[in-house]
Order: C-alpha cells, then structure tokens, then sequence
C-alpha cells in the first residue's frame, strides 16, 4: 500500500490579475492563484515547522505541523496543502496554533523511543529542533510505549529503525515520485503502522540513500554512516560529485581530516535536491591502495629523487607525450594543454577516462568523467588534437608524461603504453601504471584538491577542497610546476589552485561559475 | 623626615608583578623619595583569561563555570551575579526556594571572601596565628560548600531558574556545628588584633581616602563603606531576599585601613545573622524551575521521557536561546559591586559579556590611598583593599 501522490499545483504565470491578496500575522503580501499558504508565509519571512513536507515531493499534508488558523475555515489549515483564498487572514503564532503545535508533537512523540544519546540524527534531527522551537513540554502520558523493530535490514545501504518513524511518507513519496520504484509502503493500522518494503523486494534502487536525507527523523539511517561520526564534531564543505558527468552539489562532511559522509545540497541547474547511491558513496575508493611515495621503477625514492630523474627523461627523450585524464578540473587541464602547446609542438594529447556505464534519466549519466566537457572545452581553446591513450605508439626512446590520477584497469583506449616508453605518470592509486612507470608521483584525490569542473549540459561548478591529501601528495598540476622547474623549461606557473582559476576564466573567454560557457 | 633632610634622588621602582605581597600579579611603578612614596602608578593586566572574550564563543550555561574563577574567594557571589543578570535578560524568575539558597550561598561566599582578607591582612603585618584562624574559619565554610555543590572553590552552583541541586538534608545541622566554631575564631581573630597595638599602629590612620575620592573612584564594597557612604546594593537595590531580612549595613568614619578591618569583622557576624534568617524561613518547593527553555530538565524526565531527553539535548547543544536584548545586573560581591552586563543576539551564548568587578575601581583609586604615606604602608593597604586578580582579567 503506498499513499497516492497528489500532483503539485502548476506554477502558474504571474499575471498581475492571478495575485491574490493575503495577510500574514499582519504583513499584507500578494501571490499567484494556487500558492499554499506555506509557500506565501516563506514570502513574509515565516518558516512554518514541517514534518512531510518536502519542497521536491507531493503534498501529504499528514503530519499537521503546519497548521495555522485563518479567517476562512472554522478549523486549522495544513498551510503546506491549503491555498490561498482572496483576503485571507492568516495567523501562524496565535494561541491555538501554538497549542495545535504542542498537541501534534505531544502524539508524535507519545511512543518515541528515548534514543537520542544513540541516534545518529541527534543534532540534526527535525523532532529535536522543532520540538525545542514549538513545545518543550513534558510527556503527558504515563503508559508503556509501543515497541517496533529496531534495526530493520531495508535494502543494500538504508537501515529501518521502525519505533523513530513519524510515518510523515517522504520516503514512500520520494521512491514512488522521484526515483520511480515504488519500493516503500505502510503496513498495519494506527500506533502500529511501520514503513516497510514488499516481501523479497529491498529498498535497493539507485536513489535509496535520498530517504535518509528525507528522512526528519533517525528512522531511516545510512548503513555505510551509521555509528561512525555524531554529526556536530562535522564540518561540511560543499564540493561537486566527481563519480559522472552530472556533477551533482554535494556537501562533504569531514571531521579530522577524514570524510564520512556526502550529502547532496540543492542545486536547481544541476541535481535539485538529490544523489545517486553510488556517486555519494564513490569517496571511499580513496581510502584505498593509494600511492603515498614517490616511486622509480618500483622503488620510494624522495620527490626530488623522483622528478630529477623525471626531468632527465624529459630531456633525453626521442620525443615527449602528455596524457591527461577527464577527471581532472579545469586548472589542471589548462595549465597542462598550456605546457603541451608551448613544449611539444602540435603533437596530439591523450586522453585517459573511466569507460562509460549505465545512466537513467534521473540524475546518472552513462559517462563517468567529471570534466569530459571541461576538456573538450580546453582543447578547443587550444586548438589541440585529443586521442585516446592506447593510440600513442610503442616506440623505444619516447617518454609519456601522465597526468592521470586515475587508470582504471581494462578501460578501452585506456591501454597502457607498449615497451620502450618511458612513462612518468601521477597516479592517485598504486594501480598497474604507477607500477610500470618509470616515475610514479602520489597524486590528491578530488575531495582533498577541490577545482572547476564543466557538467555535460555545460554548467561551470567549483569543489572546494575538504581535506588535505596524505603527507607529499599534490595536485597533478604542482608536479607539472615542480618537473618544469627541475627540467629547467622556463615556464611560469601560477603559485595557487585559486591563481590557477582565475588564469583559467581570463583566457577563456565566457566561461565563469555557475554560467554556461 | 629623615628621607627629606637628605634630600636624596628620586627612585623609580616596580613593586611585583611577582612579588609576594602584590597577590593577583599585579605591578606597582613606585617613584620613592627615601621610603615616601610620592606616586604610585598600579597596572594591572598581568593575569589574563580573557573571561568575556572566552563567553562569546560559549553558550549561557558554559559561560557559569568561568564566573567561579573572577573572584575565586566568593565563587558561589559571582554564580549568582551572573544569573541574576541573565534572568534580567531573559525575563526569567527563580523558585522562592531557590532565592533564600542563593543568598544563603551568597552570604557564605561573603564570609569566606572577608576571613581570606583579614587572614591574609594580619599575615603581612608578622600576625601568624590570625591567619591560621581565619583560614581555619574559612575551611570550615568550604566543607560546607563542598556539600553542597561537590567542589571547594569551583562550585558552578546557580542555574537560570533556580540552583544546580537543593540543599543537603544535613546541611542546616552542618551550618549550626560549623557556626559555632566560626563565631569562636571571629572572636579570637577579634581579642588579639583589634586592640594590638602594633596592627593598630600600622593599620589606624593608614591608607585613608575621602569619601568623595571613594565616590569619585567608582569605589564600592566596604572600602566605600569604611569611609562612611552606607552604600550596599543589598540595601539601596535589594535582590532576592535581602529587603525581607533583618541586618544592617556597618560603615567606618575615616575611610583608614583599620575600618576596612572593622566592617569586614561586623560584615561577617551580620552574614552569619542572614544565613541564620535564612535556613529559619527557607520555603518548601521546587529549588529550579521547570521552564525547559531555560532550564535543564530534571534527570527523571530525561532518563525516561523522550520529551526531557531533547531538552536536555537542545540545551546542551544549543545553549539557552535568549531574544535579542541586554541588561545589566549587579550584586553586592566580596569587595562590593559585583555587576555583569549581557547583550544576547538570540542565539544560545552571550554576543559580549562584560564583567565589572569592584576591584577594577579600586585599583584605580588605590594611588590616593598609597601616595604620600610609606613604602611598607603599601602592603596593608594593598590587602585591605582585598584585590582579586581573577576579577580584574582584562
């Protein structure tokens, strides 16, 4: 059984004659036919307290929060459901609707388990917050509590923990509405309802871990963040998704150095308010088999080891060739297309990139590079051929300089460079090409470099940098710096990533945060 | 006027900062004519927390602890203070249980506070065995507190609405044994210092200030009071209790050291009348109020009901959410006026917390006490002014 989605009323065109007059606790404001008088309190500044009522989700209007009185009906009005009428006098702090608000919370709360000191979402918890803003009194009830499941298995990354729901349905609504699987439903009646999925059916589409973000509650809680982190030791950092094309806003929540969480925020060009599982999850794959030294042929030597012997490959081969990777930003990129048009004459780049996978038409793109557009974008700013890296021929004498934090194996056109070449590379990882190389320098992973990337539809996005990388890791870019000096090429590098940004923005004309180039 | 007759050079010279005698780190640039001193140039400011700056980033709640540490010889003073001034703020009211505890704690902060200077007083005048007295007598008043709020000197006893937890059930026979002993050492410390004849001769006619300097000064406490000005906010602002009590105000006529000794001496037999007055009258009730917007909940609520578990948690967190708004509020401390002003921007701590301590006039007036007389008459008066360095922090 799930609960039937209403559709939300159209916006409507602001036709000076379609503005209806209401008054808000006093403040007079005109608004379009059809808006709820939720959205017409937002206008004067009011924050009405809600439980299921989500901005991206249909109208419930079934947890009774937001009720205010007005002059138009007897009883009081859900204000995320009612609309607004001609001359309608609302009042959203008089006496009954604070008593109203105080009884719903004194029900909400009447078999609430007292889990606070073990509930990840204390802290950040709607309940908490609104009962501290609307109630603070003390439980009127003298009765055991009602006891439900507590942690119930949902699906592959979302745990139930049935006796904190509210049952506001967000999490119903977002699966039927947003990610179109209609996964959740409600099962029996009254103090015994339970969210619950259908039998041998988990709560696995692409989208789940979105109900925990719904959720205003701890009842639905992230397997992969539960009981790692209490949320106020977090500070968030808003970065880009590098796991696809889209580039979904995230907010990346660290403590120490250490990332525990993604979470999308919203963004209306790019992702609105939601992830995919697996983009918002795609941060631990750094937590593995890094390479943290520098390295020639196999042996951690010091960086300054490993770039005079880069350098001396530099100088003494037959021929250089960069390879540049799709998921790098946009400083990376323009400062090496830079290097490669000043240095290497009209040679053509190579390119490394994750091989394409499956998209919806949701939120994930089959491409899963960041920056692909971003590239595009570069090279035709440069007038520089790209060609895919198995296309550089295996020829003794040359050296390939690598600037590619990630290879995954067995990628077509990823192919790695036959024998006789001597490839200097920056890798993120200890994968097969650091440990062929003849030089291999530890390269940052996204989150702990930041930089500009261009989403496939063309929106210019900045991460910012949420932690520092292990100790002697840089940003592809700085080993490019570094080389240049220690091979003694008289380029000028800018000293900052945010340097580099702004170099970027000036010589390309058009191109600016937020904009479409 | 021997230094006169020889008309020696002036001499510039730093008494402290670390200097035995100059508690609370505090430096005096004396220029000396012989052993005359002819300015006095006190600075203050070598001991530093940074108590207000500190309170910006903290909530209400965190903010208390720190107070114990202003005047660290009447800790339980500075709780109530600040309180009361945040009770201004937020429009709050405590229990009437809760008012005669808070000026029973204030009373016994007052004696402790007035047995630490007269101890220390006597001690640099070469008199041991008063100092062992009223150390003695003071003790005794920390067994008390440490009863009452698990701590002897950092006691973060008062709450918004009230105070942390009631008196102990034994507490009134405690103060009755403890009473006794006390009123035995007064009396000693009484027989061998008010008629000595060396601690008069250093202490009488010593370290005088007008009571229009005193005035002038901003002097508060019984330094103002030993000069004859009846000023005691109990009496000309009365908070709490204080106006249903019966005691009166002692004041001096010459303003000299030996009447600071005097009041303080008097003080204390009319602090142990009000805290008598006190515990006779203490009404039942709740001792903290159950407003959990700006009080902590009750730990039966907390441990099993969800609704005092989030308070609590909302407190803890958030801090007590006073509206936009400051005031000022002021008690009579130690060493007199003891005032806090609040300004609250609505979020869970202070946006400024100002603290104005008695000591900080008096350190600003001390140079009339001091100048012209001897360099030695610098260490009775300095103690008789009873400077505490923890207040003076800025």
């Amino acid at each position: 059984m799930t609960v039937n989605p209403t559709t939300p009323p159209a916006p409507l065109a602001p036709a000076p004659s379609d503005l209806v007059r209401v008054v808000i606790d006093g403040v007079e404001v005109h608004v379009p036919k059809g808006t709820t008088l939720l959205k017409a309190a937002r206008q004067v500044g009011i924050d009405l307290p809600v439980f299921c009522y989500h901005d991206g989700l249909s109208v419930a209007a079934n947890c009774r929060m937001c009720l205010v009185e007005t002059n138009k009906a007897p009883k009081l009005l859900p204000a995320c459901h009612a609309t607004v009428m001609p001359d309608m006098e609302v009042q959203t702090r008089s006496a009954r609707v604070v008593e109203a608000r105080r009884g719903v919370l004194q029900f909400i709360l009447l078999h609430h388990p007292v889990d606070c000191p073990i509930c990840d979402q204390a802290g950040e918890c709607l309940l908490q917050d609104t009962y501290d803003a609307h109630s603070l009194q003390p439980s009127a009830h003298d009765f055991r509590k009602n006891h439900k499941a507590k942690a119930e298995d949902l699906g592959p990354h979302v745990m139930l923990d049935a006796e904190r729901c509210i049952l506001c349905t967000r999490c119903i609504r977002f699966c039927d509405e947003v990610a179109k699987t209609p996964q959740l439903g409600i099962k029996q009646r009254g103090n015994r309802s339970e969210i619950t999925t259908y039998p041998g059916q988990p709560l696995d589409n692409p989208y789940s871990l979105c109900t925990v973000d719904l959720c205003p509650v701890g009842a639905l809680t992230s397997k992969d963040f539960r009981f790692k982190k209490r949320v106020w030791f977090l500070s968030g950092t808003a970065t880009i998704c590098t796991g696809c094309a889209r580039g979904c806003n995230v907010r990346a929540d660290h403590h120490e150095g250490v990332v525990y969480r993604l979470v999308p925020t919203y963004n209306a060009k790019v992702n609105r308010w939601w992830a995919c599982d697996e983009g918002r999850l795609g941060f631990h794959r750094y937590e593995v088999d890094r390479l943290l030294a520098p390295r020639l042929a196999g042996r951690d030597v010091t960086e300054a080891e490993a770039l005079a012997r880069a350098a001396e490959l530099v100088k003494e081969g037959a021929s250089v060739d960069l390879a540049v990777s799709e998921l790098l930003p946009l400083e990376d990129l323009y400062l090496a297309l830079a290097f490669a048009r000043g240095h290497l004459g009209g040679r053509p780049v190579y390119v490394t990139r994750r091989s394409d996978g499956v998209g919806d038409d949701l939120l994930v793109r089959a491409d899963k590079n960041p920056n692909g557009a971003g590239l595009a974008l570069l090279a035709a700013h440069f007038g520089v051929t790209l060609k895919p890296l198995s296309e550089l021929p295996a020829q003794a004498g040359r050296t390939l300089l690598a600037l590619c934090p990630e290879i995954p194996d067995g990628c077509p056109g990823n192919e790695l460079p036959g024998k006789g070449v001597s490839v200097i590379v920056t890798s993120t990882f200890d994968n097969a090409l650091s440990k062929k190389a003849a030089v291999a320098l530890p390269a940052v992973s996204p989150l702990e470099r930041g930089g500009t990337y261009v989403t496939f539809e063309g929106v210019v996005q900045q991460a910012h940098k949420a932690i520092d990388g292990p100790a002697g890791t840089h940003s592809p870019w700085v080993f490019l710096r570094n080389l240049g000096k220690a091979a003694g090429c008289g380029e000028t590098f800018p000293a900052t990533r945010q340097e580099a940004r702004e170099a970027v923005f000036r010589a390309v004309p058009g191109l600016a945060e937020g904009g479409r180039p | 006027m021997p230094a006169r007759d020889l008309h020696t050079e002036m001499m510039t010279l730093n008494m402290g900062p670390s200097h035995p005698a100059m508690h609370g780190t505090v430096r005096m640039k004396l220029t000396l004519d012989g052993e005359t001193v002819v300015h006095c140039d006190p600075e203050v400011g070598y001991l530093h927390r940074g108590f207000e700056k500190m309170c910006e980033n903290r909530t209400w709640p965190q903010c208390l602890p720190y107070t114990d540490r202003l005047n660290y010889s009447s800790p339980l003073i500075n709780n109530v203070g600040f309180v009361l001034a945040l009770e201004k703020l937020l429009g709050a009211k405590s229990t009437p249980r809760a008012d005669f505890i808070r000026v029973i704690i204030s009373e016994l902060s007052r004696i402790t506070d007035h047995f630490t200077a007269i101890a220390a007083g006597a001690l640099e005048l070469g008199g041991f065995t008063p100092m062992i007295w009223g150390v003695e007598a003071r003790d005794h008043l920390y067994n008390l507190v440490e009863d009452l709020t698990g701590a002897r000197l950092t006691v973060n006893y008062t709450r918004v609405g009230g105070v942390k937890h009631d008196l102990p059930v034994d507490f009134e026979a405690h103060w009755r044994e403890y009473r006794d002993k006390i009123l035995k050492l007064h009396h000693d410390i009484d027989v061998v210092l008010t008629k000595n004849g060396v601690f008069l001769d250093r202490n009488e006619g010593v370290g005088c200030i007008s009571r229009a300097d005193a005035i002038e000064h901003g002097f508060t406490g019984v330094v103002l009071r030993s000069t004859g000005e009846p000023y005691d906010v109990r009496r000309a602002h009365p908070y709490l209790v204080y106006d249903q009590l019966d005691w009166t105000v002692p004041v001096g006529t010459k303003g000299d050291n030996l009447d600071r000794y005097l009041c303080r001496m008097e003080e204390i037999l009319q602090s142990i009348s009000i805290i008598d007055q006190c515990l006779a009258r203490l009404p039942q009730g709740p001792f903290l109020s159950s407003e959990w917007a700006s009080a902590l909940p009750d730990k039966e609520y907390v441990y099993h009901t969800i609704e005092g578990m989030i308070a609590h948690f909302e407190m803890i967190m958030k801090g007590i959410e006073v509206p936009p708004g400051e005031a000022y509020g002021y008690v009579e401390g130690g060493n007199g006026e003891l005032g806090f002003y609040l300004v609250a921007d609505g979020r869970g701590g202070p946006y400024r917390c100002h603290v104005r301590p008695p000591c900080f006039a008096l350190m600003q007036g001390l140079h009339l006490m001091v100048e012209g007389g001897m360099l030695a008459d610098i260490i009775p008066t300095f103690d008789s002014i009873n400077m505490i360095g923890g207040e003076i922090d800025r």
